[in-house]
């Protein structure tokens, strides 16, 4: 391999809404997308509170699938099948796991 | 933790497991046998290793969302400010997957769900989750996601979704010189401009997602995707860094080699 090109993360231009691209929150959600919304609250219900952003809306990471109802039910229900289910590893152990992935991947979020 | 696991005091099997995942998240092909071994010396028992590596897979799709979409953290956090690390591209690969020794009737990888079979609701979720990334959706025809899914395969050096893809692609009628363009982690040079505009976005968000910029969807919009076509995309992509890191952190498909 050649020389490495150091490449640092800089988001340091933040986009102006919740993200890149448009996303719908739940009191705008219509049909399909606020049945999906409406089950994954439900589906959260026994989860730590810190996993609930201030402004008491559904993450940004759950709204960014907003425009696809159903591959947002397909993420969010391998989340929960991994991380909220009788088989999953101890809270503080997951937390490890998502913190050093994070970090390998320079993500921000 | 956040700026370095390893000067955190953690007992040996915390450090034995984040070393693990730490692997699998940037060169998942350097992973081998031996260092599930590893996990099992540290007293991890299967149903553990299972969910240390989906959970990990998942938060690299998780990654990828929210750098290819350039999510806003909207969390209000006591800690210091997350100060990413310099960090260079993903160290070479080795060499492209050799072409598979036998072929099989089957797109489905079917290694790929056995390995999951310690969480049957995942393994059924993976299933539903895969079919959903191939379904041809206007902007991302069935040829474009299956290029797509072997060139991903192919830079994370994947032999189950290598495998998977490459047959899919020929049963599709692809051209065979695209498909080993693809398998050598190229953009093939005869691809139209839409096309490779869209493998060369794949690259980012595979290797260096956190080097998106809102610049680059620009580009995907110039080039016909609008905000549902990026959203798929990156959906895609992300979706697949979740299969290779599951198949190869798992070892799955390695014995089909």
């Amino acid at each position: 391999m050649g020389a490495v090109e150091i490449v640092t993360k800089a988001k340091d231009d933040p986009p102006a809404g919740d993200g890149w691209i448009r996303m719908i929150g739940v009191a705008a959600a219509e049909g399909e997308l606020k049945d999906v919304y409406a089950r994954l609250r439900a589906g959260g219900g026994e989860r730590p509170a810190v996993y609930t952003p201030p402004t008491g809306e559904v993450a940004n990471i759950v709204k960014s699938h907003s425009l696809d109802p159903e591959g947002l039910g397909l993420a969010f229900g391998m989340s929960a099948a991994i991380h909220w289910s009788p088989r999953s590893l101890p809270w503080a152990t997951r937390e490890m796991i998502n913190t050093v992935t994070s970090s390998a991947n320079n993500c921000f979020y | 933790m956040k700026a370095d696991f390893r000067q955190a005091g953690l007992s040996a099997r915390d450090r034995a497991m984040l070393e693990y995942v730490d692997t699998l998240s940037h060169t998942p092909w350097a992973l081998n046998p031996a260092g599930v071994d590893g996990l099992r010396r540290a007293d991890f028992r299967e149903e553990e290793i299972l969910h240390v590596v989906l959970g990990c897979a998942h938060f690299n799709y998780l990654n990828r969302m929210a750098d290819g979409l350039g999510i806003r953290f909207e969390y209000e956090s006591a800690l210091p400010p997350f100060r990413p690390r310099e960090r260079g591209p993903r160290p070479a690969p080795p060499p492209p997957l050799a072409e598979p020794s036998r072929d099989s009737p089957e797109d489905e990888p079917g290694a790929f769900y056995r390995i999951l079979g310690g969480n049957p609701e995942a393994c059924a979720l993976a299933s539903q989750w895969r079919a959903f990334q191939l379904r041809p959706t206007p902007g991302l025809e069935a040829v474009t996601r299956v290029r797509v899914a072997l060139f991903v395969s192919s830079l994370d050096r994947c032999p189950t979704g290598y495998r998977s893809y490459r047959r899919s692609l020929a049963r599709l009628g692809d051209d065979a010189a695209v498909a080993e363009a693809l398998n050598r982690g190229q953009v093939p040079p005869g691809l139209p401009p839409r096309e490779r505009l869209l493998l060369e976005h794949a690259a980012r968000l595979t290797e260096m997602p956190w080097t998106t910029r809102a610049e680059h969807l620009d580009t995907l919009r110039s080039a016909g995707l609008d905000d549902r076509g990026i959203l798929k995309l990156t959906m895609l992509v992300s979706y697949l860094s979740f299969e290779s890191r599951v198949a190869l952190g798992l070892g799955a498909g390695r014995s089909e080699l």
